[in-house]
């Protein structure tokens, strides 16, 4: 009986670090969300910080008179064209880095993830000068090129794994049956991975949806994102606050319902793949 | 089956697209690094300047010094607090039956998953002088601080805003390993009269060793990348106390426009890095068995 107690004891404890742990990851964030409906004055007012009358003037200022939609679909736009070129780049690679023998293989699957981790601020040096040397400053084209460089590495590390997952004997009797490379790769592995290009894909959308340097480097005027406006935005006391936040709110809220729905799927591909 | 010519088109793309990613900002770096070139000067004549860059970061303490010791303490006391407090939550939720561990888990993913530019703004809001933070320190009767208006305690922030993003990250990795090991093991040790320590300490983390290098790697390298957080949450300041190397390197091209000396500093910072990665590495394939 004491054993019991204890180890209820126990349980409760954890229960609570739980409680606590969980709500200071969601704190920082339900506080921007609310403080992006209160007026200019409630915003740092803490007599309000809970309740408080709501006001939607800072999205209206913000989608109205700063078309900030306009922002939204410029990093809509980024976001889903270079997602797509990876994938479309980087899954024949990992399938080839998955399923073929080749020397030193080990090497080259950590010079692409050492790709990965490279500071961008390094890389944006020179692509910036190369971008204005050839006339591309602001557009999408250079941008997306960037963001499809620097998406890869990862998607073909996360793919790679996924395919490995694919039972090999499928693919063997396809090929004893005549398929081509090719016809197996696009009829038999792509349909059997999908959940895992799925993943890799809402992944890579996360991070670049999230990406600042090298759309604050390359865009000037009209290929701006959504986090640069919400980031640039002048900042003072009882000035422009509310309307960082309401930007800021905006910018989070796909990730924060995608990840909402998605949670488990999404682990493995946030940690690089290190949990299964 | 062999990588065989009608093979290597499958790959080619990629390696191409990946040569150019690294390749060209490195060796442009470079050739870049010892001329003289200023955008703010129109119609300035590139000229060959020898390592009159490199000269330049490493006599004044300011330039590159200052930045580096800066990204050292930031990296160092971050990764530090994220794998002592993520080791203790994952050994207390690790292989127990607790309800709604997925809720959590789901809690933990949302801060890795938030724009960083955003958990700056967040954080600048938190920290600011009359912002919650200083409120509820208030009602346990410490009186304001000014988080970010002082040069220690703006680093601190950092570090705590850092450390709120990232911890979850070597959560979900440590758990899921812990969840990995042999309830066997863990068994005969108790049979054996360890104490729940000795069972962490002997037997736990030892098994640990490759996931927590592996997590330690992937945070260092993220660190010494971080820009765009510290950007929102203190640009660089109170008087560069928070200036990171990748926030200073920005500083010198973007702001002064001095290509020369910034293409000089990131060819160091990229130095370092690769540098960093190697030993990391290193020490993976030491421990590699499985597939990672």
């Amino acid at each position: 009986m004491v054993g019991r107690t204890k180890k209820n004891i126990i349980k409760g404890f954890i229960y609570l670090i739980l409680s606590v742990v969980s709500i200071i990851s969601l704190f920082p964030i339900v506080l921007m969300i609310l403080g992006s409906f209160k007026t200019e004055i409630d915003v740092f007012s803490m007599d309000h910080i809970w309740v408080f009358k709501p006001s939607m003037e800072h999205y209206t200022d913000l989608f109205v008179a700063k078309n900030f939609l306009n922002n939204l679909k410029n990093s809509l736009i980024l976001t889903v064209s270079s997602t797509i070129l990876s994938i479309i780049i980087g899954l024949p690679a990992a399938y080839a880095f998955a399923r073929y023998r080749m020397k030193r293989k080990k090497d080259i699957m950590f010079w692409i993830l050492s790709q990965r981790m490279l500071p961008p601020v390094a890389v944006v040096i020179p692509f910036f000068l190369i971008v204005r040397f050839l006339g591309l400053l602001d557009t999408y084209i250079a941008i997306i090129f960037l963001y499809t460089l620097f998406n890869l590495p990862l998607a073909i590390w996360l793919l790679r794994g996924f395919l490995e997952e694919v039972p090999v004997e499928i693919e063997e009797s396809s090929r004893i049956d005549g398929c081509s490379e090719f016809g197996i790769l696009w009829r038999i592995i792509i349909p059997c991975a999908s959940g895992g290009i799925v993943a890799t894909g809402i992944v890579c959308m996360i991070f670049t949806w999230n990406e600042f340097l090298f759309a604050l480097v390359l865009s000037s005027k009209n290929v701006v994102t959504a986090p640069i406006v919400a980031g640039a935005l002048k900042l003072a006391w009882g000035y422009g606050w509310g309307q960082a936040l309401a930007a800021g709110s905006t910018v989070i809220l796909p990730i924060v319902v995608i990840t909402m729905f998605l949670g488990r799927r999404l682990q493995r591909g946030l940690t690089f793949g290190a949990v299964k | 089956m062999r990588l065989n010519k009608g093979r290597i088109g499958f790959v080619l793309p990629a390696v191409v697209f990946l040569a150019i990613g690294s390749l060209f900002p490195f060796f442009y770096s470079l050739v870049r690094s010892f001329q003289n070139w200023n955008l703010n000067v129109p119609g300035d004549k590139i000229t060959f300047t020898g390592f009159n860059n490199y000269a330049q970061l490493f006599t004044s303490f300011e330039v590159f010094g200052k930045p580096l010791v800066i990204t050292i303490i930031f990296v160092i006391s971050s990764i530090t607090l994220e794998f002592i407090i993520a080791l203790l939550l994952a050994l207390l939720i690790s292989s127990r039956d607790i309800k709604g561990k997925n809720f959590f888990r789901t809690c933990l993913i949302i801060p890795m998953a938030t724009t960083p530019v955003i958990v700056g703004l967040m954080g600048k809001y938190l920290f600011s002088d009359f912002g919650i933070i200083n409120h509820y320190l208030g009602k346990l009767g410490i009186p304001p601080q000014p988080w970010l208006g002082s040069s220690t305690m703006a680093l601190i922030v950092v570090i705590i805003v850092e450390v709120w993003q990232w911890t979850p990250f070597m959560i979900l990795i440590l758990e899921a390993g812990l969840n990995d090991i042999p309830q066997t093991a863990v068994e005969a040790a108790d049979m054996d009269g360890a104490k729940p320590w000795q069972v962490v300490l002997f037997i736990k983390l030892p098994l640990l060793k490759r996931l927590i290098v592996l997590a330690l790697m992937l945070r260092t390298m993220d660190c010494i990348r971080i820009f765009d957080m510290i950007w929102s949450l203190t640009g660089g300041g109170p008087v560069n106390a928070t200036e990171t190397v990748s926030i200073a390197a920005y500083r010198i091209a973007f702001r002064y426009f001095n290509i020369g000396l910034g293409t000089a500093y990131c060819f160091m910072i990229l130095i370092i890095t690769i540098l960093i990665s190697i030993f990391y590495v290193n020490i993976l394939t030491r421990e590699e068995q499985g597939a990672w």
